[in-house]
């Protein structure tokens, strides 16, 4: 069954430090992603917000090496599905699910209905974990 | 015998639309994903592993869901 990862394990798998689990679902099925998961990641990665910036651990290298290291990390790589919004909106706007949903929630759970996919988290989050039980989504939540 | 509401079978159908579009605009990974590090740089990967480990994603995280809820787990 592929699987559909959140931010975090997204970044896991850019930085190969993906849990056993994913790394073996990789080998053998197709792993998506989200616009807002993928979003967040982006976001997080390409900001200076917050102590500790990424651009502080790439400091150290010469101009040339960071600017390709930021630019391999900018692009999701081929690998990882996204499913466009053209696609999956009208998902998102005809799900029923007991919890309303803020559209994080919403368009993991229709990427995951349209992919047939089960989820992949690491934030037992009640509210989409709900939608998932509402929607006979499988779910997986690895530390 | 499964029996379906109305509002689950409107669903369904939505579903069995939006995977068609899927597949007619080949969003759809027809292979396995690998291992997407791959593509990484070497240097990249180090320096996004360290910063991960040492709490940096969590911290950043925190500042772009404060400014934008709809990216809130919850």
């Amino acid at each position: 069954m592929p699987v559909v990862i959140d931010d975090h394990l997204l970044l896991a798998a850019l930085a190969g430090t993906e849990p056993p689990a994913l790394r073996e679902a990789m080998t053998s099925q197709a792993v998506y992603t989200t616009g807002c998961w993928y979003y967040r990641s982006a976001r997080a990665t390409a900001s200076g917000a917050g102590s500790g910036p990424l651009s502080g651990e790439l400091a150290a290298l010469d101009p040339k090496r960071r600017a390709q290291a930021r630019a391999s990390l900018e692009r999701l790589p081929d690998a990882i599905g996204l499913i466009s919004q053209r696609t999956v909106v009208p998902v998102m706007a005809a799900l029923r699910v007991q919890r309303q949903l803020n559209m994080l929630n919403a368009e993991a759970l229709a990427v995951a209905l349209v992919t047939g996919a089960s989820l992949y988290i690491t934030v037992d989050s009640p509210l989409l974990t709900a939608g998932a039980e509402d929607l006979k989504l499988s779910y997986l939540v690895l530390r | 015998m499964a029996t379906h509401t109305r509002r689950e079978l409107d669903l369904l159908e939505v579903v069995k639309r939006a995977r068609r579009q899927a597949e007619r605009s080949g969003e759809l990974l027809a292979t396995p994903s690998g291992r997407p590090s791959d593509s990484i740089d070497p240097e990249a990967r180090a320096a996004l592993a360290r910063w991960a480990a040492g709490g940096g994603y969590e911290r950043a995280l925190d500042v772009v869901i404060a400014a934008d809820p709809d990216l809130a787990d919850q």
